[in-house]
Parts: C-alpha cells; structure tokens; sequence
C-alpha cells in the first residue's frame, strides 16, 4: 500500500470539510447571513426555507433572531407564537415566547399568553409543578404590582390548587379576599379549606369571624354549630357561639357553652361573669350571684371578681349583703377608695348614718388630709341633719383645701338653712375677704346682714362693692328709686 | 384719629427699608442620613433611596439637598441660616446604634425653626436585643415636638383595618392605597395641630387609630409603608409613589407660591441635547465590517442631521495603544469633532470603570489610574490634537460608574471644566413611576457632579446584550417626563456603539426622529449643563407678596411657578423677557443678566414679550412698541411674541427675514425663520410696527 491507513482517513476527512466549505448546506448557508446589516437576506432566505421545512426549529429561531436583529421584535413574537402553538406544551418553547413578549414590551399579549402557557403545561400527564409555580408567582407579583385585584385572584387562586412550594399561597389567597371585603368568596375559599382540612379547627374559627363582620349573626352561629360539631370543645369556637348568643340577646342559650368554657378554662374568670351576668339578667338572681361567690372562691385575690359579687348584690337592693361583702372586702384591701365609699354608700341607704361616719372617721384618723372623705362625712352629716357635726366637718376641709369654694357655699348654705346667720355672716365675711367682689357672696352677705338687723352695714357693703366694680347702667340713670329695688337683691339660695 | 389712620396706610404702602433688602428664600435642605443605611461597601450617597427616588421631586420644586452622616458632627443648628429645614429617609427602624444625639439635634433644629420632614423608617428606635425597639426619651421627645407620637409598628389583621381617612390630593399618586400591601402599619398618634393625609383605622391593638402620613406644625411625616411601593419580587423590582411627592414636598416644607429655577425649559420650549459617550468607537460595525461604528456613527447621524447638535466625546488613551492608533481613525475623529454640530467633549484617557478603585477600561501598558490625566490631561490632548482650527473645549463626560470622588470632581471644577454623566433615569411602561429618576446632581462636600439625564442605551441594552432594539423606549421615557409635569429636558444619552448594531441604529433614528418632530429648543450639552450648575448657584430673595430678586446663576434662564394665575408686571420685573402658561404651571423666561427681579401682577402683561422661541435669546430690548434682539439656535427657528397690537402689522427683519407679518386677535405674532444660526454667531432681528 503506498499511503498509510491514517493519510488515507485524513485525506477523506479534508476532503469532506473542503466538500462541506465549498458547498455548505442551504441551512448552514443561511447562518451565514445572520449578523449582515438590515439582515433582509436573512430573512429572505429563512423565510423561504420555512416555506419548504414548515416549522424548522433552528430555522425558526434563526428566523425570529433575524427579526430581533433588523429591529422587528413583533414578528419575531408573532413567529415564536405560531411555533409554540404548532409544539403545544413545549415549556422551552413557551418561556422564549414570554421572553420575547418581554423584549417587545408587549406586556398584555404576554399576560394573555402566560395563562395559555399554565393551562397546556398543567394538562400535560406529567406536570412540572416547580415549572407551574414559576408562570403563576410572576402573574401573581406582576398583576399585585399593577393592583389589578382580579388578576391577584386568579393567580393566588391558582397558586393555592397548586399546593407550591409550601409558601402560603392559601393564606395570602385568604388575607387579598378579606383585605378586599370580597366576603362571598372568602367564605367560599374558607369552606374549602375546612373541608380540605378536616383537623384543623382555624378555617371554621375563621367562617365564624367572617359572617360576624359581615354582621350575618345567624350567619355566624350556623358557621359556629357546624365548627362545633366537628370540635366540640374548641375554647374559639365556643366562646364565639357564646358571644353571638349575646348579641342575639338570647344568652340564656349561653349557659351550658359558658359551663363549659369554666371547666375548660378555669382560670379566666370572663366566663364565670358572663354565666352570673347571664343568670342575673334571666332573673336567676340568687343563682347568678352563687355562679360569682364560686369564682371568687377560685381567686379570692381577684379585685374584680370582689367587685363584680358586690354590685350584683348592690345593684339589686340587696344592701345589707351588699355591705357584708363590702365589709370583708374592706379587710381584704383596707385601702381601697372603691371599698370605703361603697360602703359609706350602702351603709347610708340602709339609715345607718352612724356606722358610716364611723368608718369615715376611723379612715379619716389615718389619712386626715383626705378630702374627698372629709366632704363625704361633711355631706353625710349635712343630709343626717347633724348641724354641729357637719359644720365642723366643713370647717375642717375648708381649713385642709382654702381654695375649695364648693366646700365654703355647702357651709354657708348649711348655716343657712339652720338659721344659723351670725355664723353664716362670719363664713361670708371670711369667703369675700379670700375671693373678693363676687356678686353672688356680696348678695348673700348682705341679704344676711339685713336678717341680722344691720342695714346700714348691708349698704355700705353694697356701696363698698359698687365703687369697686362699678354699677350697672340702670343703677346710675336712676340712683335713688332703684337702690331699694337693689338693696333687696334676690335672696341666696336657701335663703327666704 | 382719621389722620392716624392714614398715617397707617402710608406707612403701609411705602416699601419698608427691610423690605427692600428682602427675605432670603432658603432653598437647602439637609439631608440627614445613616452610613449603617448603604448597604454597599462603597458608603456613596448615591445608594441611598432618598437620593436615587426623592431628591428628584425636591428639585423640581427648587430645592437643593445637602448630605449629612447622622453620624458625624452635625451643623450648629444656629448656624443653618440659608436652610430651609432636615429631610431623613431612613431604611431600617433601628438606623443608629445609639440614636439619642441625632433626635436632641432635630429637636434643636425645630426649635430654630426649621422644618423636619420624616419618610420612610423613622430610623431612631434604639436597638434592644432582649425586646423590640424601643424610643427613648429623647427620640419620643423629637418626634413629639415634630407633632406626633410613634408606638412601634402593629402586624394586623385584614378584617380589623380600614382606611379611614386618605386625602385624594396627596395620596394614592401613582399606587393607591392597599392594606394588602402593608401587614403592618407604624403606630402615629397625632398631637393637636397637625393634619392627617392617610389614616388607618384599626379595631384591635394598641391604638385605634393611626396616621402615618401627616403634615405638622414642624414638618411633616410619611412613614413606610405607605411613602414609596417597592416590590423586588418582580423583574425588574417595582415602585411607585403612594405619596405625591411634588405635592407632599411643596406642603412639607412650605413652597406654595415661590419661584423654582426650572433646568427644563428655555424660552418656552422644553430643552433638547444629546450626548455622546466615546465607549465603542472601535467596534466593528455590522452595517459594514470594513468600518468602525465610530465612522458609522459619523455617517449615519452626525452627517445625517446636520442642523440638530450634538456633543460628542473621544476617549483619549486609544492613541497610545498600537492596535488603534492610525490614520484612518484619526482622520475619522477629525472628521467628527471638527463638525460645526459637533460639540467636542472628552470621555476620560483610560476610561475609568469604578473610580473609587481606580480600575480602568482600558489596558494601558504602564499607565495607572491618575485623575489628573483622565480629566485634565484627555482635554488638553482633545484641545491640542484632535481640534486644529477650531476652540478648545472644556466638557467631560463621567466614565464607568460615574462616581467620582470628592477630590476628583473638585479637581474638575477647578480647573473650570463642565462635566456631566452619572444619575440619569427611566419612566415608561416597564418602570412606570417618577422614583425611577434621579436627581440632577450629586454633592460631595462642596463639590458637585451634575447628572445625565437620561439613561443610556446600556440601560435599554442589557449591558449591550441585547435586545439592541430596546432603546427604543427611551420614547416614552422623554414623554412621560415631559407631561403632566415636565421634569426633566430631552437629553439623548448614547455611545458609540450604538452604531455597531443595525438594531440599535434603527431605534436610535426613531429616537431623534421623536425628538425632532417635537416643540423643543435644541442646544449643547455644556448649555445644559451650565444651567444646572446656575440652578444651584441662583440665590432667590423674597422682596414682597409676588415679587423676587434672582441674584446670580444668570445661565438659569427659567423661573417656574406652579398654580400661579397672576402673569409678570414687565414694567415693574427686571431682566423679564417673556412668559409661558404651560402644564398649570406659569414659566418666565429670563434675560442674560446676573440680577434680575420678578413682579406678579393681577393685571395682563402690557408690551412685547417673548411667547416661546426654538432658539437662545440675547440682548433683549423693547423699543418703540417692538422689539430686537439677537438669537442663536439650531434647527429651523420659531418665534412667538405676545403683547403686541392685535391684528396689526410687523416687520420682521433679521436672521435671513425680512417680511410684514400680521398678529392674530391675541396680539401673538408668529414668525417661521429660514434657517437658523448652528454654530455661527448669534444674528440681530428687530420685530417693529410696520408704518
């Protein structure tokens, strides 16, 4: 042989790549034009081969690559369209579509065609769910973006039948709905998901607060039977039946769930109130009452639970319990203002004056700058008609708060009301030398100096009182009829 | 008694000595910002949101911001005179490890009285790592003299929210207001005197009320999130202004009824330039592998528009690189930069890529980054090999990240030299909101680097990966910015390469055809920015109700007010040539000079005045019921004046015009020119009653 096996190959392989260079194919000819100017032969030439080869894919591409580059992106989409829908399906196919929608900025055509993607990829026997997620993650962030509420919707909704990833496509799906007040579908959505998820009692929670916003009670309490019925003992759901049940005013229906709820929940003590409030409100006064003494007995450092055992008593004329508990609530926390003054209150009613002022008086004794209590005894020996007692009581908070004009009109007015008008002139004497010039304290001192005989003094004050502040019109144009009319000025209050 | 009164009334009418001087409007706002907030290693202000999304509106509304680190040594609040008040846009609740001496400091610039604008994160919640931020007594304290009382921030529930009260004029601006967005809300009780813009009613929680965006007595407040939408979900991430801005701006710190310099507009037309970066002039181009794109370029658009001009740029370092160094290309970039619509410009020596690291684009063997030789050393070798028979040049354009240092662009300022580049911005259909734009300059210490402002076709491009077609939005970013507000002049920002691609080419023709089929008045990009730097420099003094004193910054050539019904006093106003009623907003067209005063009045505008011109105006006299002047522009030249004698007629002479022209019923005479000047100089036209 006088060539070597190897020259021979090599020869037959030159020989092929100079045969292929010489006379390339017409496919591979037409790569050759790709990056020409205005790339007319291009696409000419594509356009022609696509004529004869419908459907080429590297001629397609090539083709559509043409069109970007002469600046043409529309037909390049139009192309890559027509491809996609020949190869239905195609995910590759589908995505460069929607990349060159993108590129053309035909954003509604891409929108549009991005649902016909999911929906061929979605009917596939096997899908791609990773592949779905993606379509519907970018429509859900493009349609939120643009606030385009009903496509939000559609592709949460979407997301949500496609289960994802794990992210909460169904909660986020939930929260747009009722963010929207869109409540026909967010109770649609929510009795799915109940009944998608027989063992979790938070879409039934949810159906109840739905129908309760939508002020649908009936509603809601249908919603809170059927959730009850599959968890009987749900603390949420009971104590939503149990709040629409009060609404409805129908709370005596209230009770067993109420009963239920203590046992349950043994430490709240809203419970216990409700059933007492419940009871109390249904006539089941006494009843109502034992509901509140246990769940005292069940924190007896609760104040509340104190509090909530006395008014019931209280508030239903039942004062001498009423006291009683106060009583020993007042041992309990000696310094309670509530306490001492519901006492003095209910101590009072029952016409025991003097249990009351003693308690004032015993409290007083510990914190004698105390005004509050010292007007409350003032005030309970006034209406006890204690005349000297209730004087001195004044005196002294008049003594404590100077300044405290209520405090100085009660004494004058008690002075006045027990004729007592030496002494009412000298509380007056004293109050317009601390508050000078009110009319009202010039008419009372000299209404009262007239009772006690001293006109003349009566007048001189008026006078006094006058020159300072000046006298009304009237009273200047006629000074000598009108200052009788004057001088018998209307009488204080109490006054005869 | 009647004497005194008239006495009063005298002394009323006759201008006070103080008023004469005048007021000073401040127009600089501190801008009070958090190092811990950029998360870059480069600490830039330009990475901050309310650089890259407010600054912008501040601006329109002539202002100016001044960066300072929270953290630093902060100003003398007795010292801030010429301010107008602290805006802060924190990005994180917790902004400062220790936030207390930065809310003693605003307390102290309200008691001054300035105004404290508050967007974003309030920023001053102290870190507390056993519990949630906290306020300490200080910042309660701050925000408490700013009119309102922050508790934190509350995760609610949808069905116990609503929207109780949204003003229609400042909110919902270009999103509206979506609970769905916001899982949580600040929690901002208003103290009495302050007025709420948005508040949410809550049925559960600490407060049942709350308004996070609110005008106070000391400023004004607009909490996340319900300032700027942001989604980064999507591609390309997404905002939108909630807030008005303009409008929120102009309450906030009190801008209703004051003039605004207005970089946008000359004689009544918006104001067109395009520039050119010198990336790319080697690329072969594929409309014809035998030439570069830089010939291309020359052939297909500088030679192709040759009335419409344009400021071109060469990057210097390619003649010391042997591969391009010849004589084909030096006769091409002769050809180029010795066009009479040719504005030469510099694009630096190696090309600068991140200045701050002194990388650099081109490999220069033996040359590393020098300042010096990119910014001074380019033009003085454009100026004295590049330009023979023509005037130097003093315009750079800003290479690479275009983040020049302080010292860099104080070594350009110094040597006199007009640079431009960086900032820039888009808003169209892919990026629909005014938070893509930026601002019109960046401030380092007292140095200051004015932007492009547009993006280039880089943006469009993908870096230049294509598609090469996507330029082509550019269209509808300069419509967008152009109305209902015109916020920013037509500036076509471009390199080179866009020559190299047949699809880029084609986008770029479509963009100046747009360009030149629209009412613009076209100039160089060292006019604009000339003007930019004026709008900073004008200094605007309040002389009394509707009149202004401008001092300075005599390139600023337009004063806006917005919502302004009055129209100029020509007699009483100095260095008033014109006047515009455009976008709701009135524009008024200043002369040359370096002082010129602005009179409203209730009354029309007696006399010629300058309606709207397509061309620069020099020299403007008013004579014998005309007017002359002299004018230099590009393009065919327009002219329309106004207060003239209705239905009578002019003569027109100048500028290669000579005709009797009559006015419309309005007293508007229009007046088409042949031609126009181009690079020649200014012509005299004198437009007078004809006998």
């Amino acid at each position: 042989m006088i060539f070597r096996w190897s020259q021979v190959v090599s020869f037959f392989a030159a020989l092929a790549v100079v045969g292929w260079l010489v006379f390339p194919s017409e496919y591979f000819r037409g790569q050759m034009h790709r990056d020409e100017g205005d790339r007319s032969l291009s696409i000419a030439f594509y356009s022609d081969y696509l004529s004869r080869h419908p459907y080429h894919k590297g001629a397609m591409h090539a083709l559509a690559q043409a069109y970007e580059n002469a600046a043409r992106p529309e037909e390049a989409a139009a192309l890559l369209e027509a491809f996609y829908r020949h190869r239905r399906g195609d995910g590759e196919a589908g995505r460069e579509v929607l990349d060159i929608l993108d590129r053309a900025k035909m954003t509604e055509i891409a929108k549009a065609f991005r649902w016909e993607l999911f929906a061929d990829l979605k009917a596939l026997p096997v899908v791609d769910k990773n592949q779905l997620e993606g379509l519907l993650y970018e429509a859900f962030q493009q349609a939120t973006t643009q606030q385009d509420a009903a496509g939000v919707d559609k592709a949460l909704q979407a997301l949500s039948e496609l289960g994802g990833s794990g992210r909460g496509y169904r909660e986020e799906l939930l929260r747009h709905l009722l963010s929207r007040r869109d409540f026909s579908k967010a109770l649609a959505f929510l009795k799915d998901e109940a009944a998608r998820k027989p063992r979790d009692p938070e879409p039934r929670r949810m159906l109840v607060r739905v129908h309760r916003f939508m002020n649908d009670q009936s509603g809601a309490l249908a919603s809170a039977q059927e959730g009850l019925r599959a968890f009987p003992n749900d603390p949420e759901l009971l104590s939503e039946r149990v709040d629409i049940r009060f609404k409805m005013n129908r709370c005596s229906e209230a009770i067993p769930d109420l009963k239920t709820l203590m046992a349950l929940q043994p430490k709240n003590s809203s419970w216990s109130g409700n059933l007492g409030a419940c009871l109390v409100k249904t006539g089941r006064l006494i009843e109502g009452i034992r509901v509140y003494e246990e769940s005292l007995k069940g924190d007896p450092s609760d104040e509340q639970r104190w509090r909530t055992v006395i008014f019931a008593y209280s508030d239903h004329g039942l004062h001498p319990e009423a006291a009683a508990w106060l009583e020993r609530y007042l041992k309990k926390f000696p310094d309670s203002a509530f306490g001492l003054d519901l006492l003095v209150y209910e101590y009072e009613i029952m016409d025991r004056r003097d249990e009351a002022a003693n308690l004032l008086r015993r409290h007083l004794a510990r914190h004698p700058k105390d005004p509050a209590r010292l007007r409350a005894l003032a005030s309970l020996m006034f209406n006890a008609n204690r005349y000297e007692q209730a004087a001195a009581a004044y005196e002294a908070l008049i003594a404590l708060q100077p300044q405290d004009k209520q405090a100085w009109n009660d004494l004058i007015h008690l002075h006045n009301d027990h004729r007592a008008f030496p002494e009412m002139a000298a509380v007056l004497k004293r109050y317009r030398k601390r508050f000078p010039d009110e009319p009202n304290a010039t008419d009372q001192y000299v209404y009262v100096l007239r009772r006690l005989g001293q006109r003349a003094k009566a007048v001189s004050v008026m006078r006094d009182y006058l020159s300072r502040v000046g006298a009304p019109a009237l009273f200047q144009a006629q000074p000598s009829t009108d200052s009788a009319k004057h001088d018998g000025a209307a009488p204080p209050k109490g006054g005869g | 008694m009647i004497l005194a009164l008239a006495g009063a009334a005298a002394l009323a009418a006759a201008p006070a000595p103080a008023a004469a001087e005048g007021t000073l409007v401040p127009r600089k706002v501190i801008a009070l910002y958090s190092r811990e907030n950029i998360r870059k290693e480069f600490k830039d202000v330009s990475y901050l949101q309310l650089h890259q999304h407010g600054e912008m509106a501040l601006n329109h509304l002539g202002l100016e911001l001044e960066y300072v680190e929270a953290s630093g040594p902060l100003p003398d609040p007795a010292s801030l005179d010429g301010y107008r008040g602290v805006v802060t846009w924190f990005e994180q609740p917790e902004s400062f490890s220790d936030p207390r001496p930065v809310c003693r400091w605003l307390s102290s610039v309200m008691r001054s009285g300035l105004k404290v604008v508050m967007l974003g994160y309030p920023g001053v919640y102290s870190r507390n790592p056993k519990g949630p931020p906290a306020l300490s007594p200080e910042c309660s304290e701050m925000l408490r003299a700013l009119g309102a009382e922050v508790h934190g921030a509350y995760t609610f529930d949808p069905l116990s929210a609503h929207v109780a009260l949204s003003d229609a004029k400042i909110m919902g601006f270009e999103r509206k207001i979506d609970l769905f967005d916001a899982p949580t809300v600040p929690l901002v009780r208003l103290l009495p005197g302050a007025t709420a813009y948005l508040t949410i009613a809550l049925s559960e929680g600490p407060l049942r009320r709350t308004s996070p965006v609110a005008l106070t007595p000391r400023g004004a407040l607009a909490l996340a999130p319900f300032f700027l939408y942001s989604n980064s979900e999507v591609e390309p991430a997404q905002n939108r202004w909630i807030v008005n801005p303009f409008l929120f701006f102009e309450e906030a710190f009190r801008l209703q009824g004051l003039p605004r310099p207005d970089v946008t507009t000359l004689n009544g037309r918006r104001v067109y330039f395009s520039h050119l970066d010198g990336d790319g002039f080697f690329n072969r181009s594929e409309l014809d592998r035998r030439k570069w794109s830089g010939e291309i370029f020359l052939t297909e658009i500088l030679e192709r528009y040759p009335t419409s001009p344009f400021s071109v740029s060469m990057i210097t370092g390619y003649e010391d690189l042997a591969a391009f160094n010849d004589d084909e290309s030096k006769t091409i970039i002769k050809r180029i930069l010795n066009r009479t619509n040719v504005e030469p410009a510099s694009h630096g020596y190696a090309h600068p890529m991140i200045w701050h690291k002194g990388t650099l684009a081109l490999d220069i063997p033996g040359y590393q980054m020098d300042a010096r030789k990119e910014i001074l050393g380019s033009i003085d070798f454009i100026n004295k090999n590049m330009l023979p028979g023509r005037g130097a040049t003093n315009l750079f354009f800003w290479t690479g990240d275009c983040l020049p240092s302080m010292s860099d662009i104080a070594l350009a300022e110094g040597a006199g030299v007009l640079a431009l580049n960086g900032g820039g911005g888009r808003f169209d259909s892919r990026f629909p909101s005014y938070s893509y734009l930026y601002p019109l300059s960046r401030l380092l210490g007292a140095s200051r680097q004015i932007y492009a402002m547009s993006f280039n076709e880089e943006n469009y491009t993908n870096l230049g990966l294509g598609p090469h077609y996507g330029f082509r939005e550019l269209i509808e970013t300069l419509e967008r910015t152009g109305r209902p507000l015109r916020v920013r002049p037509v500036d076509v920002y471009i390199h080179y390469y866009s020559a190299e691609r047949y699809a880029a080419l084609e986008s770029l023709r479509k963009i100046y055809d747009w360009a030149f089929s629209q009412p613009l008045i076209p100039v160089f990009a060292s006019r604009y920015v000339d003007s930019a730097r004026d709008f900073f420099s004008m200094r605007v003094v309040k002389l009394g109700e509707g009149r202004f004193r401008l001092e300075g910054g005599p390139s600023m050539r337009t004063v806006r007010f917005d919502r302004e019904t009055r129209t100029p006093d020509l007699t009483a106003s100095r260095g008033v040539i014109g006047f515009k009623r455009e976008l709701g907003s009135l524009y008024i067209f200043l002369d040359e000079s370096d002082l010129r005063e602005v009179a409203l009045s209730k009354r029309p505008a007696k006399g010629p005045y300058l309606s709207e011109a397509n061309f620069e105006v020099f020299v403007w006299k008013r004579a014998a019921g005309g007017v002359r002047f002299k004018k230099r522009g590009w393009w065919k030249s327009q002219l329309v004046l106004g207060g003239l004698a209705p239905g009578r007629s002019y003569h027109v002479r100048g500028a290669g015009l000579d005709a009797l022209l009559k006015t419309d019923g309005a007293g508007m005479l229009k007046v088409d020119f042949p031609d126009s000047e181009h690079s020649r100089p200014a012509r005299d036209v004198s437009v007078e009653p004809a006998s």
